[in-house]
């Protein structure tokens, strides 16, 4: 059952209702027969793999629990290495099967005829991700293993997050489960503002602006460099109201059942730094990554190399940027089995270890330069060089092939494609969709912008919740009219779905 | 459930209530920008042409005289006989109906589409439909969907009708719905044009689906009860179509089995056109089905000569 479809709309605004009118107790038994139940439609081959994979993770957490270090640790491999080849047989196969199959090539058949045929399982990256930070922080102590196998399945299969996060934590959501909350209309109305805004970003913008970038990232031959570089930055747009727009719907569906799901974006495209920059964007999944892999290795880095200096630089950037290199390709890969991925992440973690290297010699050339760190031209400047830098590295993530974000590379920075007459320019691209589509795509990112930019400032959900209730209630009637209106209703489909 | 949920549920309903009137509202407003009311019948009409695109191009009312043409592309029986039963409530002074009998007229791939079309809304009884149809409950979405969110994603009609001034013209008020095509049939185009379409019409399905006979025994019944001739039309196809068919079905059978279907049904007439112009295709048809405007002209005098033959034309 799509996120996007007029059944999920239906079941989800049932499930609400009946879930608030059930005693407490029964609560969470319900949202897991409806994770389930959403899960099954899905595909339902894979439930019992779920659950028997769920079952080992309870059992050796408990275990875990009870037993001395060693074998602790040897749990802790086990559950890391039945989740992890799950993941690995799933999302990885073809890739590696690619890599192999000059030099083992009955085994390549074999392992083709195996995987052939199998679909994926649905949110497989994000649960297998929740599970493994439940091992995690079960083994270092962080949380508690959950006493009941039900309550823990529904934290892996809670079906507003299945499908493409938030990738919420065990210590974070297990207790939300087991608390027996009030209810609260703050919750609902809250929950309504945020899918509202989510709906707004993904049907009125990622859709309309997928069909401006579609085109040019399959045949970038085609197309100036001027319209090249327009479609790079509205893939930009595109791809954070894409996801930011489905995890906004997925953390209100979250507050409409009374629970506090995990922040996923936090206006990435004003960032001051790369670093900042994931500090805003899919935010669940780079904590994750800076918990569970970025300060482990970097730990292990620095525990190989004991001395502070090594070849002039001291040791502790040596071990950030191995480390940062390491995690954020594997943020990459986690994304599909395809290079174009993993050349974006790796692109990412050159971003941040340039960042980390030239770190103090920036800051002594601003000295210099008499720059103030506070001025607005500063900060405008490095939010532009951090917007064109991330939208530079999205060609990998939006390209078909390592070729293809090559070719586009290359078109985009030819001096001589920027006039090219044979091919398409930015007037034939802008006006690809209709002056009056242009136009609401224009407006609609604008009125995006102005409401991220006052956003540190304005809370608009209070603010619109402390008015009287007509207008309330005309400002939301003339919200979800313009939805309607201006909303794409062709796809039901988001980017960050299939990974 | 305590008092806070119950009030909370209570607003919850009033919210809904007029954010679903309003769509409605608007939806109503878009149908009637975009697909204004197509069919007026004018007084004194006496034959009424119901079909799909083969007829809509191919038979010129102008020509046949006191006719009216109701075909629309894509149309099936069940389109048929909801326009046929407009027709009847709206132009007591029908006497005939020409209906097209031919080779995909009863097949299933057609028998699913009945929703999703601001146009058939207006003539087809959803809820008298469901009865006959299984997936009510996809039938009920769909339906409730064209209502009260008809006009999503549509906000252009709304600007050229209220902010530009434009209107759409009703086609019906120009040539009483036909529409010629124009353009020659070129023997290469329409030999690959034919295959395609003629495999997509009759390869795999059903070539009597209960569906359509049932929907077009309805039409006679109608006819019988009214009073109406019924002539049944089988209209011209280029030989390459033709051959194509011959392949794909027993055709002599098929029609057989069409006479079986109309035999307890009096005043119907069976009119054969399909070997028309099987001698020079390319200057009658605009592809391998449907008739350009010079086809549409002989067709539509042929039909009229034989409507005066048959005394259902004065």
């Amino acid at each position: 059952m799509p996120f996007l479809s007029v059944d999920f709309l239906i079941a989800a605004s049932v499930a609400v209702i009946v879930f608030h009118a059930l005693p407490v107790q029964w609560r969470s038994g319900f949202l897991l027969l409806c994770s389930l139940a959403f899960f099954t439609l899905a595909g339902p081959a894979y439930l019992p793999l779920v659950i028997l994979l769920t079952l080992a993770d309870f059992k050796l957490a408990s275990w875990m629990a009870v037993s001395g270090p060693s074998r602790r640790r040897g749990l802790l491999w086990l559950g890391l290495l039945l989740n992890g080849g799950v993941l690995v047989f799933f999302k990885f196969t073809l890739l590696l099967n690619g890599l192999l199959a000059p030099w083992l090539p009955a085994w390549s058949e074999s392992l083709s005829r195996l995987r052939a045929g199998l679909l994926v399982p649905l949110g497989l990256s994000y649960f297998i991700f929740k599970k493994f930070s439940y091992l995690l922080d079960c083994y270092w102590g962080r949380s508690q293993p959950e006493k009941r196998f039900s309550r823990l399945l529904l934290y892996v299969i809670f079906f507003p997050e299945i499908t493409a996060g938030p990738i919420d934590r065990a210590n974070r959501l297990l207790p939300q489960f087991a608390a027996s909350r009030r209810f609260d209309r703050l919750d609902l109305s809250a929950g309504c503002h945020q899918i509202l805004w989510g709906l707004f970003k993904k049907i009125v913008i990622a859709d309309r602006l997928a069909l401006l970038t579609g085109p040019v990232f399959r045949q970038p031959e085609n197309f100036q460099s001027q319209a090249l570089l327009a479609a790079v930055l509205a893939f930009s747009v595109q791809i954070y109201c894409d996801f930011s727009g489905y995890s906004d719907m997925a953390i209100g569906l979250g507050r409409l059942f009374g629970f506090r799901l995990q922040l996923n974006f936090d206006r990435p495209y004003f960032a001051l730094t790369i670093a900042d920059f994931w500090k805003r964007w899919h935010v669940s999944l780079s904590f994750w990554l800076r918990d569970y892999l970025f300060l482990p290795l970097s730990s292990r880095v620095l525990r190989c190399f004991p001395q502070e200096r090594l070849l002039g630089v001291r040791t502790e950037v040596h071990a950030y940027v191995l480390a940062g290199l390491a995690t954020m390709t594997a943020c990459g890969i986690w994304h599909g089995a395809a290079w174009t991925f993993a050349a974006w992440g790796l692109l990412h973690g050159i971003y941040l270890a340039v960042g980390l290297v030239t770190r103090r010699s920036r800051r002594r050339l601003k000295k210099r330069l008499g720059l103030s760190r506070q001025s607005a031209l500063h900060r405008s400047l490095q939010r532009l060089v951090t917007f064109l830098l991330v939208s530079l590295a999205w060609i990998f993530f939006a390209s078909p092939s390592l070729a293809g974000a090559a070719s586009l590379f290359r078109r985009l920075f030819d001096p001589g494609n920027w006039f090219a007459g044979a091919t398409a320019g930015w007037s034939a691209w802008s006006h690809a969709l209709g002056g009056a589509e242009f136009a609401v795509v224009c407006g609609s990112v604008l009125c995006l912008a102005l409401v991220e930019a006052l956003q540190g400032r304005i809370r608009f959900g209070g603010w619109l919740r402390s008015r009287r209730w007509p207008l309330r209630w005309a400002a939301y009637y003339l919200f979800i009219l313009c939805l309607l209106l201006f909303g794409i209703f062709a796809s039901s489909k988001f980017i960050y779905q299939g990974f | 459930m305590g008092r806070e949920k119950i009030k909370a549920l209570i607003m919850l309903l009033v919210f809904m209530l007029p954010l679903l009137l309003l769509c409605f509202g608007l939806s109503r407003i878009h149908e009637a920008i975009v697909a204004p009311e197509r069919y007026r019948i004018p007084a004194g009409t006496r034959v009424l042409i119901l079909g799909d695109s083969r007829a809509d191009c191919a038979l010129d009312p102008e020509r046949i005289g006191r006719t009216v043409n109701f075909s629309s592309h894509g149309e099936s029986y069940i389109q048929n006989y909801y326009k046929f039963r407009y027709a009847l409530e709206n132009a007591p002074s029908l006497r005939t109906v020409i209906l097209p009998v031919d080779l995909h007229s009863f097949g299933a791939f057609r028998s699913q589409r009945v929703f999703f079309d601001l146009e058939w809304q207006r003539y087809i009884d959803y809820l008298e439909l469901w009865s006959f149809k299984k997936q009510r409950l996809s039938y009920l979405r769909e339906w409730a969907a064209l209502r009260f969110f008809g006009f999503r994603g549509q906000y252009q009609p709304f600007i050229d009708r209220f902010v530009r001034g434009l209107r759409v013209r009703p086609v019906s008020l120009i040539d009483r719905g036909f529409r010629p095509r124009r353009g020659l049939f070129s023997s290469d185009r329409g030999r690959r044009n034919s295959v395609y379409m003629a495999s997509r019409q009759l390869e795999g399905s059903d070539p009597f689906s209960a569906d359509m006979v049932f929907f077009f025994r309805r039409m006679l019944d109608l006819a019988r009860r009214n009073g109406l001739d019924v002539v049944l039309l089988r209209s011209p196809l280029t030989p390459a179509y033709m051959k194509v068919a011959e392949r794909l079905l027993a055709i002599d059978r098929y029609y057989q089995r069409v006479r079986g279907i109309t035999a307890g049904y009096p005043r119907v007439h069976f009119l054969d056109k399909h070997r028309l112009f099987q001698k020079n295709p390319a200057l009658f048809f605009f592809d391998a089905q449907h008739m350009n405007v010079k086809g549409a002209r002989f067709l539509s005098d042929s039909l009229r000569r034989d409507l005066l033959r048959l005394g259902l034309l004065d």
